[in-house]
């Protein structure tokens, strides 16, 4: 086991040439909420391709448990990605087959009693659920690992607060203790009080990488109001995208 | 992990061919004893015209079918579900990118197998035919003077089927490559698959057409061209085929693969 | 008793202060046994770890001790929960007393005020 879980030095990606991320240097330890946070467009989510594999930096170097992505970190990654990767064809118990042939952390059962608590019938086709019962089986899917790294791309965009509620607490009460899990979002407010430690990422920097308790310590405020703060005039500069 | 890839692969797509296949040989069957059992007592009223024009209508509407559909899982296999939405879960599966490739791969390759011998097969069953019509043709006369002329008949029959083997497995590799190249499109990767295939099917026709003319040129400007043995070139021209064919289809798989594991970019 | 966080302060302080409020309540009586973290966490709708944070610092106030067995317990002498509990007393009364005084009350219209708060109230 490296001492770091994760370990960004010089991470740039740029698509053509339009950059995305800049010299990303980031370490994050085991057993920890983190946020990943900033406005739409600062790079969230390509940091979080890039850490489950889905793409390849342009520069600098990414390490999760020690090895570059392949198949040994996607073993122990479980990516919740920010739209529906389904099949039509398939059930959710079909999803669930394929989970547990190909990733041995996948807890069926689990996984099982999961939908029973959230309402969801597993024997139902996909293609014939309602968008939210689809998010849910996703959300299923990924907690149902007991990965090292949790890798949540906007698990809460879009859905009404009691539905948000219910998955923060889905997340908190069933990812693995020794795990981390980085959920990115520009919601802060509701998920504050969840997360460990945050990261702010502007332009494809991160310009603060501190624990949810210092900053309000240190700030005297939550780090919502920090968040806005920082990123008030941003809409204001303009032009750069 | 290969084993349990290809079990999904199957799995998504087997709902339409259980469906397919089937329905082509029963309508085979149907066929033989509608319009090719009545074919002797010649029957001439509108209504059996009607049902014979119908069948043989909804037969041939099967079997395109079965084709165009093959065609188009191929693509759309490959297309969404590495390259689309579905890539999401694919691409992020402990499993290395030739490994997905490859089952797609087999997985297209047998589909397009069995529904070759679906239609063979068809064909035969629509066809009465009783075996004792066949065995009265003498066959061993002929095979006997085949023996004679081409005594290396079997080895060349055993080498055209490779040779088809390695162009479909080719053909199926260049279209996977077409869609690889688009995914690098941005936002119009459709159109740069597109692109991409029409562009490697015109380079490819260029390098054949000059290939076979320097060829030719060779073999008239050497005195050997009517010393030779014609089985020696007919072995000769299919095992250039054969051997192109795997070049280009390892160029294609493996560019494929580079891509998915390096370019990889999507939506 | 609700979970109340405010937003300016670290939540593991405000977590802490509330499970002392409830150990000198009495909701959770001298030497009963506290809920696992995570079912304190999952209820409070915060992380693990700062509600882990919040129960140590319960231990260095010397109102919670960790059994290697048993879990977590409230303490079981009666005197040092006594102690905290007349702390947030007097501290309550001087936030009182303070605020009331800049109202421009003296001390002794304060004492009319109980007085009349406990006849009519």
């Amino acid at each position: 086991m490296a001492d770091s879980l994760i370990c960004c030095r010089g991470l740039s990606k740029a698509y053509g040439q339009r950059p995305a991320l800049q010299g990303v240097d980031l370490e994050l330890g085991r057993g920890r909420i983190v946020g990943l946070l900033g406005p739409n467009g600062s790079g969230k989510t390509t940091l979080i391709k890039i850490l489950c594999g889905l793409l390849r930096p342009t520069q600098g170097t990414v390490t999760v448990d020690g090895q570059a992505p392949g198949v040994y970190t996607k073993s122990i990654v479980s990516y919740l990605p920010d739209r529906m990767y389904f099949a039509d064809w398939m059930k959710a118990t079909d999803l669930f087959d394929l989970f547990a042939d190909f990733y041995a952390d996948f807890d069926r059962q689990k996984a099982m009693d999961m939908c029973r608590s959230l309402g969801v019938n597993p024997a139902d086709r996909i293609k014939t659920m309602s968008k939210g019962t689809k998010e849910k089986v996703q959300l299923v899917l990924v907690m149902a690992r007991k990965a090292q790294l949790y890798l949540l791309d906007e698990p809460i965009a879009g859905v009404d607060p009691a539905a948000r509620d219910f998955i923060m607490n889905t997340i908190l009460t069933n990812y693995n203790e020794t795990g981390t899990v980085l959920l990115s979002t520009h919601l802060i407010s509701d998920i504050e009080r969840v997360l460990d430690e945050v990261v702010f990422l502007q332009y494809g920097r991160v310009i603060l990488h501190n624990s949810v308790d210092n900053i309000r310590e240190q700030e005297g405020k939550s780090v919502d109001a920090l968040f806005r703060e920082m990123f008030r005039a941003v809409p204001m500069e303009g032009g750069r995208f | 992990m290969l084993g349990k890839l290809l079990k999904y692969d199957f799995r998504s797509v087997s709902r339409e061919y259980m469906l397919l296949w089937p329905a082509a040989l029963v309508i085979a069957l149907v066929m033989r004893f509608t319009i090719f059992a009545r074919l002797d007592t010649v029957e001439d009223n509108l209504l059996a015209n009607i049902t014979n024009v119908l069948t043989v209508f909804i037969y041939v509407a099967v079997l395109v079918a079965m084709f165009i559909i093959t065609l188009l899982f191929i693509i759309q296999r490959f297309y969404k579900g590495i390259l689309g939405s579905e890539g999401y879960l694919m691409n992020t599966l402990p499993v290395r990118p030739w490994q997905l490739v490859t089952s797609k791969l087999i997985c297209a390759m047998v589909l397009l197998l069995v529904s070759m011998a679906v239609a063979g097969l068809s064909v035969f069953l629509m066809i009465p035919i009783s075996l004792q019509d066949i065995i009265q043709v003498d066959f061993s006369m002929l095979w006997d003077r085949l023996m004679e002329v081409f005594p290396s008949f079997l080895l060349l029959v055993a080498e055209l089927v490779l040779c088809s083997l390695v162009g479909m497995v080719a053909s199926i590799t260049q279209l996977y490559f077409s869609m690889a190249l688009g995914n690098l499109f941005g936002k119009n990767r459709l159109i740069g698959s597109i692109v991409s295939y029409v562009g490697i099917s015109m380079v490819l026709n260029v390098l054949y057409t000059v290939v076979s003319m320097v060829l030719s040129f060779s073999a008239i400007g050497s005195q050997y061209r009517w010393d030779l043995d014609p089985a020696l070139f007919f072995h000769a021209i299919t095992w250039f085929a054969i051997l192109s064919s795997a070049a280009l289809a390892a160029i294609f798989f493996f560019g494929t693969t580079y891509i998915l594991k390096n370019r990889l970019n999507l939506e | 008793m609700e979970w109340k966080l405010t937003d300016n302060r670290p939540i593991w302080m405000q977590l802490s202060e509330q499970l002392t409020r409830r150990i000198v309540a009495g909701q959770y009586p001298p030497g009963a046994k506290l809920p696992a973290v995570r079912e304190l966490a999952a209820d409070a709708g915060v992380n693990p770890n700062t509600m882990q944070r919040a129960l140590a610092q319960l231990e260095n106030d010397g109102l919670a001790v960790s059994n290697r067995t048993a879990g977590r317990m409230v303490t079981e002498d009666a005197a040092v929960i006594e102690a905290v509990r007349r702390e947030l007393a007097r501290k309550i009364t001087k936030e009182f007393l303070s605020a009331i005084a800049d109202l421009g009350y003296t001390r002794e219209d304060v004492l009319a005020l109980l007085k009349e708060e406990e006849e009519h109230g």
